[in-house]
């Protein structure tokens, strides 16, 4: 897709935002259009379970309605929004199911604090679809094991101690080489 | 307050919610007082919101739409029930689907021609569909035929060729012998040849034979010793007709080969008079 028409798109998000920001829920409905789809194919990978992914996407959009008055789409992405929302919600699902003693054992409870936080206001999150473009080659060009440990935090919600525990790698080791993934993916944005 | 080189390491798993929940705490505090950390942050979270991007769409359930936009607004699902459509990814959609923004009309006047219009596409819908049912039907009748002729088709080649193996061995073999035959009253015109080997059978073939009657076909007769047995029935095609058949149960020796017009599925003995005959 040409720039230009990416560039419309987002000017075409911004335009229904403000609309759902004024209570339309033609406006939401429309959204809802556009990127119910990216937001439950992200819910899946990370939850597998369908009802709990279309759980994660009804709270996404639920969201959106409440605080579109507080997203500033003239300075970030609201395709990004939607997407760290969809994350966050579904991590959270993601621990809170492996903290059920009776579902798997072995994580602390102290582990499971969620990462939404619904009285703090919306995180403004500048991303362009020039960055997931360019954040999909970068990592597609990292090396396997730091491609791994990117996909134990982001899809599976686990931090440096659960990741240590489930691979039997160093602690200090998985700090350096998830830094040096991040890094490396940074450094594809423009 | 500790400085800010140490908090460099945590700052990427912090983006990507991978600190352990005190390492977690620990850098938060430190955050809120350090800009280059906010504004390093704010960086990390495009790639993390990029990584999302790669995950593959997919469409979610028809019902999901009017159960999220009514739990969201608060209205009833029933306020969008009426545009549940699948939805397409997302990147497929770089404008807004471009529809008139009517909201559903209270007018009761409105809705009842509403509810005729759609009784009126259901009533088209299944009219379509059973036309299509019909038309599928048709298809399955008109390919399961030609299925049919095609096997008949291999059924008569495969015939056709296991009869023309025969016909090689039978000309083919050392002892073959050959009859002419010419044609009798009735039958003039006629000429046929038979082949005969004691050991592989016969092959007979005419031409410029009458065409038949209906119900009526020519029988092929060998004679050994006195008595006439026949061999097979024939139709001729275009005046010519061929057999290939074996010898009767202990023939070993043809005196004459004659054709006959017979009722059709042949008799037991020959009806005169005979139309083409060959000695031996």
């Amino acid at each position: 897709m040409p720039d230009t028409l990416r560039k419309d798109a987002a000017e075409a998000d911004r335009q229904i935002l403000a609309e759902v920001a004024g209570g339309s829920a033609d406006a939401l409905e429309r959204l809802y259009d556009r990127y119910a789809s990216t937001a439950y194919g992200l819910a899946r990978r990370i939850l597998a379970q369908p009802d709990l992914a279309e759980e994660v996407v009804q709270d996404v959009f639920a969201q959106v309605w409440r605080e579109a008055t507080r997203y500033d789409a003239a300075r970030a992405s609201v395709a990004g929004w939607i997407v760290l929302l969809t994350r966050t919600r579904a991590i959270d699902r993601l621990r809170a199911r492996r903290a059920r003693p009776d579902l798997e054992r072995g994580v602390e409870p102290a582990t499971v604090a969620p990462l939404s936080t619904p009285d703090r206001s919306p995180e403004q999150v500048a991303m362009s679809s020039e960055d997931a473009r360019n954040v999909r080659a970068a990592l597609e060009g990292l090396p396997d094991e730091q491609r791994a440990l990117v996909d134990l935090a982001y899809y599976e919600g686990l931090t440096h101690s659960e990741i240590a525990a489930r691979t039997g790698v160093p602690l200090g080791t998985i700090k350096t080489r998830l830094r040096s993934a991040m890094m490396t993916l940074r450094g594809a944005l423009k | 307050m500790m400085a800010h080189e140490a908090f460099e390491d945590a700052l990427a798993s912090y983006a990507i919610d991978a600190l352990d929940p005190p390492d977690a705490r620990a850098f938060e505090a430190h955050l809120s007082s350090c800009a280059r950390c906010q504004a390093e942050l704010a960086e990390l979270r495009r790639v993390v919101a990029g990584i999302g991007m790669t995950a593959e769409p997919m469409t979610p359930p028809v019902a999901l739409k009017a159960r999220t936009l009514a739990n969201a607004t608060g209205q009833p699902d029933a306020a969008f029930l009426r545009r549940a459509a699948p939805v397409p990814p997302a990147q497929t959609l770089p404008f807004p689907p471009s529809r008139a923004s009517a909201r559903p009309s209270p007018m009761p006047w409105l809705v009842a021609a509403a509810a005729v219009v759609a009784a009126m596409v259901s009533g088209m819908y299944a009219w379509s569909l059973r036309s299509r049912i019909s038309s599928l039907e048709q298809m399955v009748t008109v390919s399961s035929a030609q299925a049919d002729r095609l096997r008949e088709d291999l059924i008569s080649l495969r015939r056709d060729s296991a009869n023309l193996i025969q016909t090689v061995r039978v000309i083919s073999a050392p002892d073959v012998q050959q009859v002419v035959m010419k044609g009798q009253p009735g039958a003039e015109g006629a000429t046929g040849r038979a082949y005969w080997s004691p050991s592989r059978g016969l092959v007979f073939n005419a031409e410029q034979l009458p065409a038949l009657t209906p119900g009526r076909v020519y029988q092929l007769w060998v004679i050994a010793g006195k008595t006439p047995i026949g061999v097979g029935t024939f139709g001729p095609t275009n005046g010519s007709g061929s057999l290939t058949v074996p010898l009767p149960p202990g023939v070993t020796a043809i005196n004459a080969v004659a054709v006959t017009n017979e009722p059709a599925g042949g008799s037991q003995t020959p009806t005169p008079p005979i139309l083409l005959i060959g000695t031996n």
